[in-house]
């Protein structure tokens, strides 16, 4: 029974120990616990073919066909690939642009 | 995004690029089939699989459109990524370019998200100075609209205007 005893206790304060070493590891090194995304964007970074565009440089040009609509014998809209493609630097001193880019998945 | 697009739409032009897709739906016999399965559980199946051609991609995004009742104007991504190739590579992002044809905001997009509350700043920011007098960094730091003449050592000018006269 004491030797049964002496284990529990030993196994308790090694659990404890493991505890206490990993909440000191865990404050130790906050940089590898980050939850603000740094991390996850840095790995985005470092991707090949990651473009980085900064304020102030030329915005890349290119030239996109937009989603357009017609009615079907039903009346109702469908989509269709417009004819002509839309340029960004057909823009260019007239308006800003905003782009959001994303996909339904 | 559509918030902010019905906001400004009178002051600015907006466009929705319709990229590849993210997490498509697994096609059978794919290499990564299982794996495509397993992500599915977690964002969804939305029936849509990887588009090969144009047509595929202008269905899903018709379907996106009608789904999410989105009104802003949308432009097709061509099936080589013209856009992701020189906007992101292979996420989805928000850009703000300014009058002039320069770069205001940008960022990544995924995994943190397209920001229009940062996208919003930026615009507000350009529409302030007309449109297109704002370069400022994400760090807030101005950059000067013209190189002066002694600062040639200054490595972010420098870069800054080798990118202005692309």
């Amino acid at each position: 029974m004491r030797y049964g005893g002496v284990t529990w206790r030993a196994a308790v304060l090694s659990i404890a120990a493991g505890v206490l070493a990993s909440a000191a590891s865990w404050a130790a090194e906050p940089a590898t616990r980050d939850n603000s995304g740094a991390r996850q964007k840095a790995r985005a970074d470092s991707r090949p073919g990651a473009v980085t565009l900064d304020p102030g440089q030329a915005a890349p040009d290119v030239a996109l066909y937009p989603l357009t609509f017609a009615a079907d014998a039903n009346g109702q809209l469908v989509g269709t690939i417009g004819k002509e493609k839309v340029k960004l630097s057909d823009y260019k001193g007239k308006a800003p642009i905003v782009i959001f880019s994303s996909s339904y998945t | 995004m559509e918030t902010l697009y019905k906001a400004y739409k009178d002051k600015a032009q907006f466009f929705l690029v319709y990229i590849r897709e993210a997490h498509p739906s697994p096609e059978k016999g794919q290499a990564d089939e299982q794996r495509a399965k397993q992500q599915l559980k977690r964002f969804g199946d939305k029936g849509i699989t990887q588009p090969k051609t144009m047509d595929e991609r202008m269905i899903a995004a018709d379907k996106c459109m009608k789904d999410l009742k989105l009104t802003i104007p949308i432009l097709l991504d061509s099936i080589e990524g013209d856009y992701l190739n020189a906007y992101g590579g292979f996420q989805a992002g928000t850009v703000v370019i300014d009058i002039d044809g320069h770069i205001a905001y940008w960022t990544r997009g995924a995994p943190n998200g397209a920001k229009p509350t940062e996208a919003e700043a930026a615009l507000k920011k350009l529409l302030s100075a007309g449109g297109g007098a704002i370069r400022e960094t994400w760090a807030g730091v101005k950059i000067p609209s013209e190189k002066p003449a002694s600062d040639d050592n200054k490595p972010a000018t420098t870069q800054q205007q080798k990118g202005r006269t692309k």
